[in-house]
């Protein structure tokens, strides 16, 4: 019988520092094996000694030889040790787990992403796949607040995003925080604020949000009242996942589990769960 | 199929199963003291078998979740890590020999939750190595309810062989091959239209004792309806967060994962051990958000948990009706009384999410 507690062990292959608190790891499997990775999912990782914990995939660079990309920052036990490793450490690697968004499913439609903070991590695969099938999609948005300038993630990359392809093919980025240094030329304030400074149609458009729960709360707050459909917004939430194969009982949000029938739930699904949700 | 088994052929069935596995009965613990309570654990003689039992104190889960369970160990060689597969062997064959019906129907539910989308291979072993020998109640204890929910007095699937006392044998009903393999020895004989009648006799007695009103019908729709209903208050209130409900539950099954190391962490094992949502930090993620901080919260969350999230799920209520957590329970709270509370009481509702 298959035991899926066993992580495949992988190795860390480059360390980057992200902003001024967030890193990505450049993580390959040992055994060189598909990584099967759809938009949204969630992996576990072991840091052996230490624990497990869920994180997102930030970017897959090669699917079929196992090397993908997190992108972290410290948190708990098993973050705060992940930060301490150098290069070409061992750690364990369970998953991908989840639904993730279903990207197909949005084909022709307009795209509004909504990042907070850490949340720009999941989707900026999202992103990368909206870019290569850029053809498929309508317009392509992107709203993206942190606290403050150094807690931007992926700032090198997010310019070249909007450079992809011809104009009118492009993604529109809109960048805002809530504490501005010396020489930021962008919004100030949350990014909540900046729904109302974009052109929208709702009724073509699909919402994809991520960020800490309260942002998550007002964006889809505000989507609702700007006419979105509640089956056009697209959350990802993040709970305790401990075994990530709706056993363990610790990432229920009402009777739904997380880790199985999540992390990615539209406003619809989840509207009528008793508990609080955000 | 059904048999029946004269309680003077008792000793030689339980040394034939002795032969086949190691038998696990209701066996008295805790010595000759006040103390003194009955678990299910190894019987090496029919003796050591309480048979005329009301309930044990932990239920039969624990034989097939223990408390603490090593789930794979690591070991540091020369900068690498080796893993071992502990679910490698299969388990060591098993006779659970005296499970009351709602103990077996909550090893029914649990088979659910352990082999859905990703299959346990820990419990899994240990449930597919085990012969269920069921045993109908003698009597009911004053905290049952197991026909309100369904898991009892009767039971017809989840056992290979249910026996029940109708005097000076036991009338045994065959649910499984493996349970009719067991009653191919010449102590069984099969059953008289006079055993089957005892056997009716027996069950409409038991239907007649358990007294408890508390019904299910339309429970959900009513939960679903007053979560946010002032009437829970005067239960969560009173809760102390201790988790015993959860840990003598035959249904509860949360367990927390984590890693234990040697004092240098050169190798350890990553363990698994029962969790109560009950508990402060059950659901705290990493940064500190807990969206049920409230212990009101906590407190409802196993309830919807049985009543209404398990069934919208899985079809079924999770509650087997068999008193555990009520009779533990050092705050008196009884589920019942909770639930026929809100069933019967005022509405007053505040709106969700709020």
């Amino acid at each position: 019988m298959k035991n899926p507690y066993i992580p495949e062990t992988a190795l860390i292959k480059d360390i980057r520092a992200e902003s001024y608190e967030a890193k990505t790891f450049t993580i390959s499997l040992k055994k060189k094996q598909l990584f099967n990775y759809e938009c949204g999912q969630f992996v576990e990782l072991s840091l052996f000694g230490h624990g497990e914990f869920p994180a997102s995939v930030s970017e897959v660079i090669k699917p079929k030889e196992g090397v993908f990309q997190i992108t972290v920052r410290e948190l708990g036990k098993a973050t705060r040790r992940l930060m301490e490793l150098p290069v070409n450490s061992v750690i364990g690697v369970r998953g991908p787990f989840g639904n993730g968004f279903p990207v197909e499913k949005m084909e022709k439609r307009n795209i509004l992403l909504v990042a907070g903070g850490m949340g720009l991590s999941p989707l900026k695969y999202v992103v990368m796949y909206l870019l290569r099938n850029r053809n498929k999609y309508g317009e392509v948005k992107l709203l993206y607040g942190a606290m403050s300038p150094d807690r931007l993630l992926f700032k090198n990359t997010l310019s070249s995003w909007k450079n992809t392809g011809e104009r009118d093919r492009s993604l529109e980025v809109l960048l805002t925080v809530d504490t501005p240094d010396n020489g930021w030329q962008w919004r100030v304030g949350r990014v909540t604020e900046m729904i109302d400074d974009i052109k929208l149609a709702p009724s073509s458009t699909s919402a994809i949000i991520c960020g800490p729960s309260l942002m998550m709360k007002a964006t889809t707050t505000k989507l609702l009242d700007k006419g979105f459909g509640q089956d056009q917004i697209y959350m990802s939430f993040e709970r305790r996942m401990q075994c990530g194969m709706g056993m363990c009982g610790h990432c229920m949000m009402g009777w739904k589990r997380v880790c199985l029938e999540g992390p990615v739930f539209t406003f619809k699904e989840v509207e009528d769960t008793l508990e609080r949700l955000f | 199929m059904e048999k029946v088994l004269e309680k003077s052929s008792l000793p030689a069935f339980f040394d034939d199963l002795q032969k086949k596995a190691r038998v696990v009965g209701a066996v008295r613990k805790g010595g000759i003291t006040a103390h003194a309570y009955l678990s299910f654990g190894f019987a090496e003689k029919l003796e050591d078998i309480v048979l005329d039992y009301k309930t044990t104190t932990v239920a039969p889960k624990k034989l097939f979740i223990p408390d603490s369970e090593a789930l794979f160990s690591f070991k540091r060689k020369d900068g690498d890590i080796i893993l071992g597969n502990l679910a490698s062997k299969p388990d060591e064959k098993r006779v659970l020999l005296g499970i009351h019906p709602c103990d077996i129907t909550a090893l029914s539910r649990l088979d659910k939750v352990f082999d859905e989308v990703y299959r346990d291979p820990y419990y899994k072993n240990k449930r597919e190595n085990t012969i269920v020998v069921g045993l109908t109640c003698s009597e009911p204890a004053h905290l049952c309810f197991c026909k309100s929910v369904g898991s009892g007095p009767d039971l017809n699937k989840g056992f290979d062989l249910l026996m029940t006392d109708i005097g000076r044998s036991y009338f045994v009903k065959v649910g499984s091959k493996s349970g009719e393999k067991l009653t191919k020895k010449t102590y069984f004989r099969e059953a008289t239209q006079a055993d089957k009648s005892k056997r009716i006799a027996v069950i409409e007695r038991l239907e007649q004792q358990l007294r408890s009103s508390f019904s299910i019908d339309g429970l959900i729709e009513t939960m679903r309806r007053r979560y946010n209903d002032k009437a829970w208050d005067s239960y969560s209130n009173r809760c102390v967060t201790c988790g015993i409900c959860n840990m003598v539950c035959p249904t509860c099954h949360c367990f927390a994962v984590l890693d234990k190391t040697n004092a240098d962490q050169t190798e350890g094992k990553r363990v698994r051990v029962w969790d109560s949502c009950h508990f402060e930090r059950f659901s705290r993620m990493a940064g500190g958000l807990d969206l049920r901080e409230s212990k009101a919260s906590r407190f409802k969350h196993r309830l919807y948990d049985k009543f209404d999230y398990t069934p919208a799920r899985y079809g079924d209520v999770f509650c087997v009706g068999c008193g555990r957590c009520i009779k533990f329970c050092q705050s008196e709270i009884d589920l019942r009384d909770a639930l026929r509370t809100l069933q019967e009481g005022a509405l007053s509702e505040k709106p969700l999410h709020t």
